[in-house]
């Protein structure tokens, strides 16, 4: 029983409640008519007709002094004024204040600035200026505190000013061959210098131009001189048979080394062809392995046989396995010297260890052979 | 007594791996040599192959491959590495270079994107540079090089590519022969081209371009001559000699080119060369071994038409 009326009570509160009959009359009338429903005011419940009614009273002008206006309306003006000047003051000083704190930032940064340069300025040399060796170059001493690079600057913008200038005079050349001649020897004393900063170094250049090419007749291959060149009769094409004897040679000696060798034996007529042992050619080159010995015969112009040579084909033996790890040392033993980070990990990885100051002197004296000759070979003293 | 027969134990030990050796020659593969039989003519390993770890970390770089006056090689890489394994120097530049040549007066130079260079190395005690090893600039290239290579008699030549105006040319650069008007030395343009030019060589008087399977001579008259023809492949790279004379090179051999013809000296793939003094070096760009062939002169002697073969010595196959 008691279950029954569990379930009942269960059920009922499942189901959907019924809806009203008159749920969404209201919406369907609005529906119907199209506009929204007019609800009257409330009338008002007092009776009329009240015995407590009161007539309207009466008010008199009120009079205004036109003095006193006048000093009212000059009164608010001054107000105005005032608050504007004050407005004013205000802004001026926020002004101030803006201005001030920008100075200061500038002012802090740029002695930020002043202090690290001073901190590079304290890593060059006392004096940014070029210190080459008198002896090696009486004009070392003449290069003013640098300057240099600026005399260097000085110098391409007066050539090329005179460059600029169509016809020069024999005076003007002669001005123009001393500047060159100036701007080389300063060049090569900056170069030679060991304290020029790598900043300058990176902007030096010898301004080597262009010849002409329009006085100078250069050669010009077109498409149609080359097709005339690749139709000429082959080089090696043209043999003409001196002797029964030889064996003609097509292409000469070109690619005979290789597969051709091998027809040629193969082709060879009992009369020129002799069998030979390893032994019989094992002499014949030094350092490689002969496989076969071939007497050639040349001819002079006048078509006849000139002389005849012996040719010996080969095979490259690899170096002997203790040479060939002496070469494997020296590709991977080498000294490792640069300084950068990528060679320190190489150096590192083939646990080399070598006298690295000994290579940088070495690899520098190296460097300053090839300097000094790049010098001579321009003609710089 | 304990020490003397440590000694003997340590030369038998050492000994030991060469007669193993002495049986089993290993041989080059794909490469055959041919030699003049003469005395002053012969091969010589300058570098053995290098390890393997060093041709794996270097082999997809673009390579730079110059001898200097002393006969040594030297090799640089396109990441700023430079070496030169006999005198022991390996240094990484700061800044990437894509060609540098080592001239017979001792001069190396460098061109970096757009400026030619020289190699210079601070003090250890100098702070004025970051980096020990660095390129000091010397002055502008010639626009739009892909090549600088070295003549005979310390010249420098540059061959350089105007797509814009489809214009290959070759650019001259011999300070001690040449000055412009103003008394500086200057590029001179010695060749230009339509078709595309592979290798350049001379000695700024005679200038021998290729272009193709074919070699040009540019003689002192300004005058262009067809000088050889290869029969099969286009030629990659030029040398020369004044006392040798012109070396070529194409994808799968090395060659002496001679007024009358060509001698193929070796058959391999993708060698490089360089000459200096008498000899012809050969750098083997799949193993970094370099070869000199000493006595290069002597080829003078055997560039006459060559009528045919006389005789072959050889095994049999069957043999």
């Amino acid at each position: 029983m008691r279950k029954g009326i569990f379930l009942v009570l269960c059920l009922l509160l499942v189901m959907p409640a019924p809806s009203p009959l008159w749920a969404g009359a209201y919406e369907q009338l609005l529906g119907m008519t199209g506009g929204t429903a007019y609800v009257p005011p409330a009338s008002d419940p007092s009776p009329s007709g009240s015995s407590n009614y009161q007539e309207p009273r009466y008010r008199e002008p009120r009079y205004v002094d036109p003095a006193a206006a006048q000093k009212r309306e000059e009164r608010r003006k001054a107000r105005q004024r005032a608050r504007d000047q004050a407005r004013k003051k205000s802004a001026r000083a926020r002004k101030d204040e803006r201005e001030d704190r920008e100075w200061e930032e500038k002012n802090r940064e740029r002695n930020e600035k002043e202090a690290k340069r001073q901190i590079v300025l304290k890593q060059l040399p006392p004096k940014w200026q070029l210190k080459s060796d008198p002896k090696k170059s009486a004009a070392a001493g003449k290069v003013p505190s640098l300057g240099g690079l600026n005399d260097l600057t000085s110098l391409h913008k007066k050539i090329e000013a005179m460059q600029k200038q169509e016809k020069l005079t024999v005076q003007q050349q002669n001005q123009l061959a001393d500047l060159d001649k100036k701007m080389l020897d300063l060049w090569a004393q900056m170069v030679r210098a060991a304290d020029t900063p790598d900043q300058v170094r990176k902007v030096l250049r010898l301004p080597i131009g262009f010849a002409d090419a329009s006085s100078q007749n250069v050669p010009r291959l077109s498409q149609d001189m080359l097709r005339n060149m690749l139709q000429l009769p082959a080089d090696n094409d043209t043999f003409v048979e001196l002797s029964k004897d030889l064996m003609p040679v097509r292409n000469g000696l070109v690619n005979f080394a290789g597969d051709y060798l091998q027809n040629i034996i193969a082709a060879a007529p009992v009369d020129i062809f002799e069998a030979a042992t390893d032994a019989e050619l094992g002499g014949l080159l030094k350092n490689s392995l002969a496989i076969a010995k071939v007497t050639m015969a040349f001819r002079d112009l006048s078509k006849g046989i000139a002389s005849v040579a012996d040719f010996a084909i080969g095979k490259i033996p690899m170096p002997q396995a203790s040479i060939a790890e002496t070469g494997r040392k020296i590709y991977t033993n080498i000294a490792f010297a640069s300084l950068n980070s990528f060679m320190e990990k190489a150096s590192a990885a083939v646990g080399v260890n070598h006298d690295s100051a000994a290579f940088i002197k070495d690899l520098k004296e190296e460097a300053t052979v090839g300097q000094r000759a790049f010098m001579e070979w321009m003609g710089v003293k | 007594m304990r020490r003397l027969l440590y000694i003997t134990l340590l030369m038998v030990l050492s000994v030991i791996p060469l007669f193993a050796q002495s049986e089993n020659v290993e041989i080059m593969s794909e490469t055959t040599l041919l030699l003049p039989l003469s005395d002053g003519i012969n091969t010589r390993w300058v570098l053995p192959p290098a390890s393997s770890d060093f041709i794996r970390h270097f082999k997809d770089m673009r390579l730079s491959f110059s001898v200097d006056h002393a006969g040594h090689a030297w090799l640089g890489f396109a990441d700023g590495t430079v070496l030169c394994p006999e005198k022991g120097y390996m240094f990484k530049l700061p800044e990437t270079f894509w060609d540098f040549v080592c001239l017979d007066n001792g001069v190396i130079l460098f061109a970096t994107t757009s400026r030619l260079s020289l190699l210079r190395v601070s003090d250890l005690l100098q702070k004025t540079s970051s980096d020990t090893v660095s390129l000091q600039p010397i002055a502008m290239l010639p626009p739009n090089c892909s090549r600088m290579v070295k003549g005979a008699e310390n010249c420098l030549y540059f061959i350089c590519n105007d797509e814009a105006a489809r214009e290959n040319t070759i650019w001259l650069f011999k300070p001690q022969s040449y000055q412009g008007i103003r008394g500086i030395p200057e590029y001179q343009k010695v060749f230009v081209s339509d078709s595309p030019i592979n290798a350049v060589a001379g000695d700024g008087v005679n200038t021998w371009v290729a272009s193709g399977r074919l070699i040009l001579k540019i003689d002192a008259q300004k005058q262009l001559h067809r000088y050889y023809l290869h029969p099969h492949q286009a030629i990659v790279d030029l040398a020369y000699t004044k006392s040798s004379g012109l070396f070529y090179t194409t994808a799968f051999a090395t060659g002496y080119a001679g007024v009358n013809g060509a001698i193929e000296l070796l058959n391999t793939r993708a060698p490089v060369i360089a000459c200096a003094g008498n000899s012809l070096y050969v750098l083997f760009a799949h193993s970094f071994g370099v070869m000199a062939i000493e006595g290069i002169d002597q080829l003078l002697n055997y560039d006459l038409p060559l009528a045919g073969i006389k005789k072959v010595m050889a095994p049999r196959f069957d043999q």
